[in-house]
């Protein structure tokens, strides 16, 4: 495997590049810009090619021009022109090149998103691979390039796409799905979500698969859980799950870690859901469903640091962002909301109905079943 | 005096235990033609609850066209059963919206009866090898009013259309209910490792269940404290009273 690179493209490229030079420590090959002198090999040979999305400044050639088809006004209107460069002029075996965009302008994009908390219905929607926010430091940046340059590195160099149990393997590897008596459902749990597996034929195609991961399954609870996700099935907060795992429980569960391709993307730990499922059935001989029992044993690992979390079936909940809480709150005081973009084979999106009263975005999201129970819980609250 | 109230229970309880149990069941453990049976069984839900239906209608899934299981030899745990079986679920419960909340509840205003069948997969007419029902009794039924029956449905064998007992006692009262019971008993270890998650709707899935279990244990209860001679006698003749509320206005 070669080193990943990232063409970062800017109307202020030496400002960038020594801004961005933290990432040659971390092995990545980093090339910086300006839009006007982009050639085609450059897009060829990275693996992500990041393009700010101001383009106010120091770009006299196209301000000079005339024609406003050769003058692309932002970032995101030199990616599209670079997509379909690179869509032309790729041959078969050419390796895939992700596009990025960079702002701490987000909310221009799309206004009536709360974009920063949205990157990646930002991305599908505007045709990207991934939207990178300036709003975070430049060092949460380089990592998530890092990580995604990483991802696009270690897709195959060709697809067995005419054998379906070598697609499906060659999927797996890239997902570093381990081998053992709970793969076949963890397997299972991936195909109910879709991955865009059959519509991949050339080399290029793998970016589907990258979009898929980042836009598709790690915002949201599918196959893999989050480490919210798993305390809340425990019954226990975050801190004192974060507390075992220091304590222990990581050594129990650090099989069923996920550690396959954009891991940590967002800076989240992941596992496993169905390998954490198996570890419970195993530890407790098929008694997981009785939690106490099951973070007994659990606490044997970890010092005792599970602590009860007090509820009887807690959810976690979408905020008025529409970002998901890592704190959790009963069923009962929630209801369900689907919210544009949340797919269908995701866990049910929830949302605390204080919240729903308060907020007319996440009202309207409230599925029809639970608007009659939102009513009678609305009108008992006043 | 309190007099027999008919079972009552909510459209959007019934209609949301559908699809938790059609999304939890589905691939590993319902045949693939329960996709269209589950989406016809809420429609249906859903024209009751629409319509005029203050008359008994029946609420089916024909003996016909039953909902399957995949052939599993699960039933022994680790999968070691000596032969590969199908289970099949079919019911007819006759239902009418109710009078007081008829666009929110429905009553069981007749029969309410579910059959579970166990056949041989590998068999080329899948012989049936088990049979049971499960059962809401009538206001004059002899009791007890939750019942489970084995066979019962030939004119000759064990268990003929003629003997109409034994009524044993059941805790499972909706066809949902019927249905969880039997994932669990052919799929002993698969089904109950799968249940124990918080997947999906399984939430929802538990509080359901666990709503209505305590509701018919409490009530089930209540008639062993108040008896005062035999407590299976006062269990066997006990029937839904009007103030015991079961199933729809509890906890609401």
């Amino acid at each position: 495997m070669n080193c990943p690179s990232v063409l970062i493209i800017d109307d202020d490229p030496d400002v960038e590049r020594a801004k961005f030079d933290m990432m040659q420590s971390h092995q990545i090959i980093l090339d910086v810009c300006h839009p006007q002198d982009v050639v085609g090999r450059q897009l060829f040979d990275a693996d992500v090619v990041v393009v700010d999305f101001k383009l106010d400044e120091g770009w006299k050639q196209r301000d000079s021009l005339k024609e406003i088809a050769l003058q692309p006004l932002n970032g995101l209107a030199v990616i599209s022109i670079l997509q379909s460069h690179a869509m032309r002029a790729a041959s078969e075996n050419e390796s895939p090149t992700a596009f990025v965009l960079r702002s701490a302008h987000l909310n221009d994009l799309l206004p009536d998103f709360t974009a920063d908390s949205r990157l990646h219905v930002i991305a599908a929607q505007c045709n990207l691979d991934w939207v990178l926010t300036k709003n975070v430091s430049i060092e949460e940046q380089g990592r998530q390039l890092t990580k995604l340059a990483t991802a696009i590195q270690g897709l195959p160099a060709s697809w067995d796409f005419d054998d379906a149990n070598r697609l499906n393997e060659q999927v797996r590897e890239w997902l570093k799905l381990p081998d053992s008596n709970w793969g076949p459902l963890a397997w299972q749990d991936i195909e109910d979500c879709h991955p865009p597996m059959y519509e991949i034929v050339s080399r290029k195609h793998g970016l589907r698969l990258v979009r898929w991961l980042t836009q598709r399954i790690l915002p949201y609870p599918c196959f893999l859980w989050t480490t919210a996700r798993i305390a809340n099935r425990l019954r226990v907060s975050l801190a004192s799950m974060e507390t075992a795992l220091k304590n222990g429980l990581s050594e129990l569960l650090q099989p069923v870690q996920y550690n396959g391709a954009l891991n940590e993307f967002d800076g989240q730990v992941r596992w496993w859901r169905s390998g954490f499922e198996s570890v419970l059935w195993e530890l407790t001989e098929g008694r997981s469903f009785d939690t106490d029992h099951t973070r007994e044993l659990l606490n044997q690992r970890c010092d005792g640091a599970l602590t009860d979390g007090g509820m009887n079936q807690p959810v976690l909940c979408l905020d008025r962002e529409f970002q998901i809480q890592d704190a959790p709150c009963e069923m009962e005081d929630a209801v369900r909301i689907h919210p544009d973009y949340w797919p269908v084979y995701a866990d049910p999106a929830w949302a605390r109905i204080i919240d729903v009263a308060d907020e007319p975005r996440l009202a309207s999201a409230v599925i029809a079943a639970d608007r009659e129970r939102l009513s009678q819980a609305i009108a008992e609250g006043s | 005096m309190s007099e027999f109230a008919p079972l009552r229970f909510r459209f959007d309880d019934f209609k949301r235990e559908l699809k938790t149990l059609q999304e939890l069941g589905k691939g590993r453990f319902f045949d693939w033609s329960a996709e269209a049976i589950f989406p016809e069984l809420d429609d249906f839900l859903g024209q009751v609850q629409r319509g005029h239906y203050f008359k008994g209608t029946r609420w089916e899934v024909k003996e016909s066209r039953p909902l399957k299981t995949v052939a599993t030899k699960h039933y022994e745990p680790g999968g070691g059963g000596a032969n590969y079986v199908i289970g099949d679920v079919s019911w007819c419960w006759t239902i009418c919206k109710s009078k007081e909340k008829p666009n929110q509840e429905f009553e069981v205003s007749g029969n309410a009866s579910v059959r579970l069948r166990v056949r041989l997969a590998e068999h080329p007419d899948q012989t049936e090898i088990a049979m049971w029902r499960v059962e809401c009794g009538a206001s004059d039924s002899p009791g007890c009013f939750f019942h489970t029956q084995i066979m019962g449905h030939e004119d000759d064998g064990p268990f003929p259309h003629s003997l109409s007992v034994p009524r044993l006692p059941t805790l499972f009262v909706t066809p949902m209910a019927a249905i969880e019971f039997f994932l669990g008993e052919l799929f002993q270890d698969t089904w109950a490792q799968h249940v124990s998650s918080d997947k999906g709707e399984l939430g929802y899935w538990k509080s359901s269940q666990q709503k209505r279990f305590k509701q018919l244990l409490t009530w089930k209860l209540r008639q062993i404290e108040r008896c005062q001679g035999s407590p299976w006698i006062a269990l066997k003749h006990a029937k839904p009273m009007a103030t015991d509320k079961l199933f729809a206005d509890e906890g609401r």
